[in-house]
């Protein structure tokens, strides 16, 4: 990537997140109105309710989102999405992939979708669509049992979907439940836009850590967790970062849960 | 290039694995498992399934051997890994192309 890419990459995460700062601001200043004054008191009660539950929806289609722009995943599927309008992701079908789903007991008859897009940097799957997407560096450069170990997270991610998304509302509503708590006080508005923030971080690391978590074990157990621990072991070494972040836990930590799965016992990862 | 066109070079710069080819191709003698996860801090099923990969694109040679050990009469198989004639090629081969990268 040139030198003027990068500023320019740089700059439209900036705005990107500036503008998703604001989306955030004002649904946290929706909130404060709803429920910490007195402006809306000619309001009846129902119709304060049925605010709030559409800031619950509010919050989740616009903080979540926040949270992902963060870690660059957001800014990755937006890259892509553009870059794959024009270079379409060619289909591959890995060759133990019905297997493999028949293993984690869900029904994947899709291909794999290999993109040449220069800023996807790791596998993703789309939630909505139900698509899995490989960068092409990382089928070339790793065995295809590698590749099927990958292939079998992104597929735990599918599987756990449900899941993952109850779990991430139940965040939400906690996030929620704690605004709303810190409203009884009357704190300065400042604060309670940071503690509210903090707060839902701290709830939205902890759902998605766990996700990732849960992706790995399903994998390492439909396939081998030496495979999946050799892909960790070659991401660590491209990226040069340990990849602990707000989504994904450490990969030195994601190894060493990982090697549980040596000594097989069918405990769940947190249970 | 034949080794990056034939899609070995890839494989083979994995971090564990070149530790690994590096580690048999620098010993006198075939190792076993244990030893070369010992030697490159590896657990030894990390090792095997690195191996098994190596062997596929032909880089190692693994054959299994019966080794005396303590408290077993008949004793215990072992993988022992020794280079193939092809590995000092592909090793020269990435270090020339790495130096022309940089």
């Amino acid at each position: 990537m040139t030198k003027i890419a990068r500023v320019k990459e740089f700059g439209k995460r900036v705005y990107l997140t500036f503008k998703l700062w604001l989306t955030s601001l004002v649904s946290v200043l929706v909130l404060s109105i709803i429920i910490g004054t007195n402006l809306l008191f000619f309001l009846p009660l129902t119709v304060r309710m049925a605010l709030v539950g559409i800031y619950l929806i509010v919050t989740e289609i616009m903080l979540f989102p926040f949270v992902r722009l963060i870690t660059g995943s957001a800014q990755q599927i937006v890259s892509s999405y553009r870059y794959n309008n024009r270079h379409k992701p060619k289909e591959l079908y890995l060759p133990n992939a019905k297997q493999i789903a028949e293993k984690m007991n869900i029904k994947y008859d899709k291909p794999i979708y290999v993109t040449d897009n220069p800023s996807v940097t790791g596998p993703f799957t789309n939630l909505i669509s139900g698509k899995i997407y490989f960068p092409l560096s990382e089928i070339e450069e790793l065995h295809h049992t590698e590749n099927e170990a990958t292939f079998a997270h992104e597929l735990a991610h599918i599987k756990y979907s449900l899941r993952f998304i109850v779990e991430m509302s139940l965040a939400t509503l906690a996030t929620w439940v704690f605004a709303t708590f810190l409203a009884q006080f009357a704190i300065n508005l400042a604060i309670f836009i940071i503690a509210e923030f903090a707060f839902m971080m701290l709830t939205f690391s902890f759902v998605m850590r766990r996700n990732e978590s849960r992706a790995d074990w399903a994998a390492g157990k439909a396939t081998t967790p030496e495979a999946v621990i050799s892909v960790l072991e070659y991401f660590g070494a491209k990226c040069k970062v340990d990849g602990d972040s707000i989504t994904h836990p450490s990969i030195k930590s994601r190894i060493k849960r990982l090697k549980r799965l040596f000594d097989w016992t069918n405990q769940q990862p947190n249970d | 290039m034949k080794i990056v066109d034939d899609g070995t070079a890839k494989l083979v710069m994995h971090p564990a694995r070149f530790k690994i080819l590096q580690c048999i191709s620098g010993a006198s003698a075939p190792l076993f498992v244990e030893q070369i996860a010992e030697s490159v801090g590896e657990h030894p099923r990390l090792v095997s399934h690195h191996l098994d990969i190596l062997q596929e694109i032909g880089l190692v040679n693994c054959k299994y051997e019966i080794a005396k050990a303590k408290g077993s009469a008949r004793g215990i198989a072992v993988r022992l890994c020794s280079p193939t004639a092809k590995l000092p090629q592909v090793l020269s081969d990435i270090a020339k192309a790495v130096t022309e990268v940089k």
